[in-house]
């Protein structure tokens, strides 16, 4: 203890202790050249290196993201071109089968029409056959009423066949209106 | 028995005494060759910085794990103080400035280890790494520049009759650059060294009461550790604006 508070005693400040300074400054030299062959020769071009790897690999993600991103662009945008064109081809081709079928169904009501128009005309035709064939028995049959009714009430010949002039006068007015 | 003798003696603090270079091999004088404690903590220095740089990239990722990153990091903090402040065509003398703020840091923090030795406590090597500094800048600044490089003197900005006056001036500091660059760094490990060896000392003697001298010391050496940074930090930047001044000597 003694012998080193002499040395404490001597040091003063050893900062200043010149007789210090080459023993300092040489190994100062060899350890700091030690270190720049260190950091030079080994870390720095290792980890420039792995940088500029890193960035390299970086860069080329980005330019591969971005070419993928247009990719992806000109698909929606085909596919969206592809859908408007789809959407018109749909839309012509209802408005066409609409039109067919509009056709189809006024050629068929005409059709119909024609058909209504030529079987109320035959029943027409018919029904006056009817009518007249009915008008033609009617007409026979009031003769004969009326010949019997006066053959009860007046047994004269010249008579009955003026009634039945008369009788066909009548019918045939009636017939007219 | 030896509070008493402590106590006899009274307080006896010999804070500069964990600056003395002693020979480490050996119980001869210390001689210019002598491997010493500072040489011994300057290998030390070597081997942390080779574990640092060497060891931590080792594995050359592309996604870094935690030691790499720090290494990254230090690189890319480095290599942007001498782009920021110099310019890019200082980037050729990266590794240098590099080297220096490696040694320095590496010296500073190792020696806040107790029991260590702080190399860049000593002027001697301070002054030698800022005479470094100092005579490879203005060789660049000649080399690069011829005479032109004393433009750095002539303040072409400044009004005709003051220039001269401020060429003096500006010479002056110019010499002064390594005195102040290597006494700042000497000086503030120093100082911080010595301040917690005479709080430890008070420590010693204060029996129970030690524990405030023990806060003191902590704190101490939470801010020694924030000074151990900033002034390898500071060491380095003044080195990047030395260059930049020889790079481009113009006003």
């Amino acid at each position: 203890m003694a012998a080193e508070n002499n040395v404490s005693e001597q040091a003063g400040i050893p900062q200043l202790e010149f007789s210090s300074f080459p023993n300092q400054i040489l190994w100062l030299v060899v350890f700091l050249l030690a270190i720049f062959i260190v950091v030079r020769m080994i870390a720095l071009p290792r980890i420039g290196q792995i940088v500029s790897q890193r960035e390299k690999r970086i860069k080329t993600d980005l330019e591969d993201a971005r070419k993928l991103n247009e990719k992806i662009e000109g698909l929606e945008n085909s596919i969206e071109e592809t859908l408007a064109e789809a959407k018109r081809f749909s839309e012509g081709k209802a408005a066409e089968t609409r039109n067919e079928i509009l056709e189809m169904q006024n050629k068929a009501l005409e059709e119909a029409e024609v058909t209504v128009k030529a079987e109320v005309a035959e029943a027409e035709k018919r029904i006056e056959a009817i009518q007249d064939e009915a008008l033609t028995n009617i007409r026979a049959i009031a003769n004969e009423a009326a010949v019997e009714i006066v053959n009860q009430i007046v047994p004269k010949r010249g008579i009955l066949d003026e009634i039945s002039g008369v009788v066909d006068a009548k019918v045939q007015g009636k017939a007219s209106e | 028995m030896a509070t008493e003798t402590e106590a006899q003696k009274g307080l006896e603090i010999h804070p500069m005494d964990q600056f003395l270079i002693k020979p480490v091999l050996g119980d001869g004088p210390l001689v210019w060759y002598s491997f010493s404690n500072t040489a011994m903590w300057m290998a030390i220095t070597l081997v942390g910085v080779i574990i640092f740089l060497v060891v931590g990239t080792r594995k050359k990722s592309y996604v870094p794990d935690r030691f790499q990153m720090v290494v990254e990091l230090i690189y890319g903090f480095v290599r942007n103080m001498v782009q920021d402040v110099a310019g890019r065509d200082a980037l050729p003398f990266f590794p240098y400035i590099m080297t220096a703020f490696m040694f320095v840091i590496f010296s500073n923090v190792l020696g806040l280890i107790p029991m260590s030795f702080t190399p860049t406590s000593h002027i001697a090597v301070t002054a030698t790494l800022a005479l470094t500094v100092f005579i490879s800048v203005t060789v660049i600044g000649f080399v690069k520049h011829g005479l032109g490089f004393l433009g750095l003197f002539w303040i072409s900005s400044a009004p005709l009759p003051l220039r001269p006056v401020l060429a003096v001036i500006e010479v002056m500091s110019y010499f002064v650059r390594p005195i102040s660059h290597s006494i700042r760094l000497a000086g503030n490990m120093m100082a911080g060294h010595a301040m917690i060896k005479v709080f430890a000392a008070f420590a010693g003697v204060m029996g129970l009461g030690a524990f405030v001298p023990i806060i003191a010391i902590s704190a101490v050496y939470g801010l020694e550790l924030l000074v151990a940074f900033i002034q390898a930090y500071v060491f380095t930047i003044l080195t990047c604006v030395y260059l930049k001044d020889a790079l481009h000597p113009q006003h």
